[in-house]
């Protein structure tokens, strides 16, 4: 949804068309050893409503921290946001104060995690979680917020959530934890749900519940939602666009379809080639070779040229930048960009 | 199938526990419960099954890591559980185990070369320090590390070299089967692509036996040839991969198939909708125990649990397929 404002909309259409979340030129930088390192540099993207934006990338690559600065919980001292704008509904969150940061968090911006138990408090009963971003955010009195939870407990399946509404964490199972933390994150009904790694804790059949449960939720909300995965098949069932990082840069971004039947960079390639796949016999692996430089030790040109297949001269001395090469298909490669893709520039004009 | 190395008959793994406050009442969790296969020589044997399924404890039986209950597991015709000591030291030789978290298996304070050479020491594989040597740049050449890897310590690794380093652990016996328990779930895309060439290298090279658990059914379908698919304990189906999975004979397999996410846009809108999570180990239900969320259940599944069938090349325990379908 990337929409070019359009002129002929009346006030309430531009706002119900601009992008719930839309993240400007974002670097943020952590201090290794003295020294500050971007571990998320130029990063921009948006979100619009009802859609679902996946961000793709192996550890260490900054989906995550990308996340938790649109929480504004990039962890400080250690961490900063260095520059860009993070806009949600509008708003700028780089520049809010603590005090109107938690008036968003659990509100209009909600995140869920990767291992439920390490999120759910362990002493409070299920039911008390969910009630509190009601009593907090909705100012509801006690017995209003409970019904209103158990309604959403209801609404994630929690199966006879009444009767369970006053367990604790521990009685329930993963899947059903995992549960509780969506109902926890949309108990507000959020205009953004970040998701980080919400499956990959679960088991396939349960991942599959979630999944489909996430995308009902979205639909019937018109939640934007970011999805952060490392698991290309999740990406290809719950995804409509799909930003593709490495080393802390977006390097491709795309439309699902597009990106599935016309990767264009060659680490989105790597990727794909790299998965086994159950609906293929006999397929030949091709792994990518070395590893992620370190953020202390990232190299000046292009960060995946160490890497890549089609590595030239002007990769390592040149960063590329993020360019269209279709409409709303967007990557990062001098090989691949489209100074290349016009036809003529078969001598190579990028840099030198 | 080429000859028959391993061969598991009746596998059985009960654990005990106690729970309960304020008076705990003893329950039988039945991990591996009549659990029966061969694997043949070269060949790589997957194990697949969600959480709790027995994969694991099955994999560890078969090495006496945990001391099963009950059955029989002969390795080339040698009883491994009624080995005496002298034997099963020559059986840890030859079978080997990966494991999934290189993490946390591999000593911290131990550095890499010292952790490949004590058991080259303790088997009493090389006679001097000088050979030990020789062979341990060896096996880091071989999982492709540099050889001033033996010189340092495992935290200084990443996940997947750290995983190699595992790996070259395993070879440093010169096994003839390898146990692989999920030896890539923890590692990235690009990394797992890296570290499964490695093993299907090693296997053509040495010609290796595996058993391969995991649960992610891509990397199973791209390592074996054969597999068996686990729920609750038992066994459900068994056979060739590559018919398991364009066919599945078992609800339970085609469940699991049909919930592993594709990475196909085009394939989008086929998610199941599944009713149900998988059922306590520790009192699974009655009969048939997938029948609570079978989409096929008949009033049978609820009271018998099937029998093994063969079909073709195939075996499933499903009353679909038994004489008692109807």
């Amino acid at each position: 949804m990337t929409t070019p404002a359009t002129q002929r909309a009346s006030t309430d259409q531009s706002v119900l068309d601009r992008p719930v979340l839309a993240i400007d030129d974002l670097t943020i930088e952590f201090r290794v050893r003295g020294q500050w390192h971007a571990a998320v540099r130029d990063l921009s993207l948006s979100v619009g409503r009802n859609e679902t934006l996946a961000l793709v990338g192996e550890s260490g690559c900054g989906k995550s921290i990308t996340a938790l600065s649109v929480m504004g919980l990039v962890p400080k001292p250690q961490g900063r946001v260095a520059k860009g704008r993070i806009d949600v509904d509008g708003q700028d969150i780089v520049r809010l104060d603590e005090a109107r940061l938690e008036k968003i968090r659990g509100n209009r911006v909600a995140m869920i995690f990767q291992e439920p138990m390490t999120s759910l408090n362990p002493v409070l009963t299920i039911g008390f979680q969910v009630a509190e971003a009601l009593r907090v955010h909705r100012g509801l009195d006690a017995a209003a917020a409970d019904a209103e939870a158990l309604r959403v407990l209801e609404e994630v399946k929690i199966p006879s959530a009444a009767r369970r509404f006053h367990d604790h964490p521990h009685q329930f199972s993963g899947g059903m934890r995992q549960r509780v933390m969506i109902a926890m994150a949309i108990a507000c009904k959020p205009a953004l749900l970040l998701a980080d790694e919400p499956t990959t804790a679960l088991d396939v059949t349960i991942q599959a519940q979630v999944l489909g449960l996430l995308d009902d939720l979205k639909t019937a909300y018109g939640m934007a939602m970011l999805f952060i995965t490392h698991n290309l098949g999740v990406v290809a069932t719950i995804a409509d666009r799909v930003a593709v990082m490495y080393a802390g840069e977006v390097v491709e971004i795309a439309s699902v379809h597009a990106i599935f039947a016309r990767p264009a960079h060659p680490y989105t390639e790597g990727l794909f080639r790299a998965i086994p796949r159950i609906d293929r016999s006999e397929q030949t692996l091709s792994a990518i070779a070395g590893q992620v430089p370190s953020i202390d030790r990232m190299p000046g040109g292009c960060r995946f040229a160490a890497r890549c297949p089609l590595r030239e001269p002007a990769c390592d001395a040149s960063s590329p930048r993020l360019e269209e090469i279709a409409p709303g298909h967007a990557v990062r490669c001098h090989v691949r960009g489209p100074a290349r893709r016009v036809g003529m520039g078969a001598g190579g004009g990028v840099g030198g | 199938m080429k000859d028959t190395i391993l061969s598991v008959r009746g596998l059985r793994k009960h654990f005990t526990a106690s729970r309960g406050f304020p008076r705990a009442t003893t329950v039988t969790i039945r991990a591996v419960d009549d659990v029966s296969f061969d694997v043949g020589a070269g060949e790589s044997f997957g194990i697949v099954g969600e959480s709790g399924c027995g994969k694991s404890t099955t994999g560890r039986a078969i090495l006496r890591l945990i001391e099963p209950d009950g059955g029989t597991v002969r390795y080339r015709g040698i009883d491994v559980l009624a080995a005496p000591p002298g034997a099963l030291r020559d059986l840890r030789r030859r079978l080997q185990i990966v494991f999934q978290d290189p993490y946390s298996s591999l000593n911290p304070r131990l550095k890499v070369g010292r952790a490949l050479a004590e058991p080259m020491r303790v088997h009493g594989l090389a006679k001097s320090a000088d050979e030990i040597d020789a062979r341990v740049r060896a096996l880091l050449d071989e999982v492709g590390l540099p050889p001033d890897s033996a010189d340092r310590f495992p935290h200084e690794f990443s996940g997947g070299q750290r995983q190699r380093i595992g790996i070259a652990r395993a070879l440093a016996l010169e096994p003839e089967l390898i146990v692989a328990d999920e030896p890539v779930s923890a590692l990235d895309v690009s990394i797992q692509a890296q570290v499964l060439e490695l093993l299907r290298r090693l296997q053509a090279q040495r010609g290796l036996s595996f058993v391969f658990i995991a649960h992610d059914l891509g990397v199973v379908r791209y390592f074996c040839q054969r597999l068996a698919v686990m729920y609750l304990g038992r066994i459900v189906e068994m056979g060739p991969a590559a018919d398991l999975f364009s066919d599945p004979l078992h609800p339970y397999t085609r469940m699991l198939r049909d919930a592993s996410p594709v990475p196909d846009p085009a394939m989008r809108g086929r998610l199941p909708r599944i009713e149900g999570e998988t059922p306590s180990p520790a009192a699974p239900p009655s009969g048939c125990h997938f029948h609570t969320r079978c989409p096929n259940v008949m009033p049978v599944c609820r009271e018998r649990y099937p029998s093994a069938v063969e079909i073709g090349t195939r075996q499933v325990s499903c009353h679909l397929y038994g004489t008692s379908a109807t």
